[in-house]
């Protein structure tokens, strides 16, 4: 699971990945509002920290 | 994945506060769930879910990718934005989840409506059987392309209605299916018992068809014992004991595959409570018996019963059958 989480982040480097480091918003609101100016769907993770 | 992934804005939250719950529906019981939506927030689709078996069976990185697609498809004619009306129903809006305090998990979203759904009056057992999976109407979706039958069981609802392996299922009750969440979230929107119609699209001649599903009373029902937001309710029998052997179980009269085990010593004050002694011979529950191990037995009541309800557990001492009534905790 956590794995497939990873993949989404297009690499795996040792110890734990920053999402914004691989372009991942971690703000709802501001995913919303890059999704409409740039005309993407979003693709929103729900993940609970372990 | 990367030049798709790249198609999409991509957002990671790690809690789940100020989400409208109305909008934001799924199943709650997971570590790892996805929406594909547009800024209106028109949802394409799910992606996620697990069942009682594994945590990530279901899932797999071509099943995600041709979720993916499938979002991407609906994004190019996307239906008109539905505008919820009144105020947002967040995990901290439930009564149950104020004053909660630290990060709020997904979970806890399930307990805290299930709290007020309680104090409310308005909670039913059956309520706790929410996104079904879709074995429940006979069917099992291929991982890796989440809307296609990959087996359908005999006698079944999806046999008699006529599914084949390697149908794609477009719809469910209206809800669009390219993966297992979808589908779990559109049998949970599905009636208790009824109909409901499915929309599969056939390689044949017939091209996309409409098949109605019969649902018989009882048909949400499945195994709850790996929910963590039930872990409160689902009892835990106290039980310290042996199987029995072949040869015991055979000097008793009982089938070897039968589940049956002893009690040893020490006994446990819930059991003692209830007229448990060492010894005791456990070989069923409420006059039903299982098949397998005493994990298949005592699995059984977890799946069948709730905490606070009372269990007749049938036993065996000095040869001769009674029934001890025990209150689950």
């Amino acid at each position: 699971m956590f794995a497939l989480a990873i993949a989404l982040t297009l690499a795996a480097p040792p110890g734990r990945p920053k999402p914004q480091e691989y372009g991942w918003l971690t703000d709802y609101a501001a995913g919303k509002a890059q999704a409409a100016k740039t005309g993407k769907p979003m693709l929103l993770v729900f993940r609970c920290d372990p | 994945m990367n030049e798709l992934a790249e198609q999409f804005v991509r957002v990671r939250l790690t809690a789940i506060p100020q989400m409208d719950l109305r909008r934001f529906e799924f199943d709650c019981d997971l570590t790892w769930f996805v929406f594909f939506l547009n800024a209106d927030e028109t949802i394409y689709g799910r992606y996620g879910g697990r069942d009682a078996a594994s945590a990530d069976a279901r899932l797999s990185l071509k099943g995600l990718h041709f979720a993916m697609g499938k979002a991407l498809e609906a994004h190019r004619s996307p239906p008109p934005a539905t505008k919820l009306e009144g105020p947002m129903v967040t995990p901290e809006s439930l009564a149950a989840g104020k004053g909660h305090k630290g990060c709020i998990h997904c979970h806890n979203v399930k307990e805290f409506q299930r709290a007020d759904a309680v104090k409310a009056g308005t909670f039913t057992r059956e309520s706790l059987h929410g996104y079904p999976p879709p074995e429940n109407l006979g069917i099992t979706l291929d991982v890796d392309r989440g809307n296609v039958i990959s087996k359908v069981l005999e006698g079944s609802a999806a046999a008699k209605a006529g599914f084949k392996v390697g149908d794609a299922i477009a719809s469910i009750g209206g809800h669009p299916v390219a993966s297992f969440a979808d589908a779990t979230f559109a049998l949970h929107k599905a009636p208790a018992s009824g109909t409901i119609l499915v929309a599969v699209e056939r390689t044949v001649s017939d091209g996309r068809r409409k098949t109605t599903v019969e649902l018989a009373e009882g048909w949400k029902k499945s195994n709850l014992t790996w929910r963590p937001s039930l872990l409160d309710i689902l009892p835990s029998l106290a039980f310290n004991a042996e199987e029995l052997s072949a040869a015991e179980k055979a000097k008793l009269g009982l089938d070897e595959k039968r589940a049956v085990f002893r009690q040893s010593d020490p006994v446990h004050h819930t059991l003692a409570k209830a007229g448990f002694l060492a010894g005791d011979i456990v070989i069923g529950f409420d006059g039903k018996t299982v098949k397998g191990s005493m994990g298949d037995l005592l699995g059984y009541a977890r799946r069948n019963y709730l905490v606070g309800d009372t269990l007749s557990v049938d036993v065996l001492r000095d040869g001769k059958g009674i029934a001890l009534k025990l209150v689950l905790k």
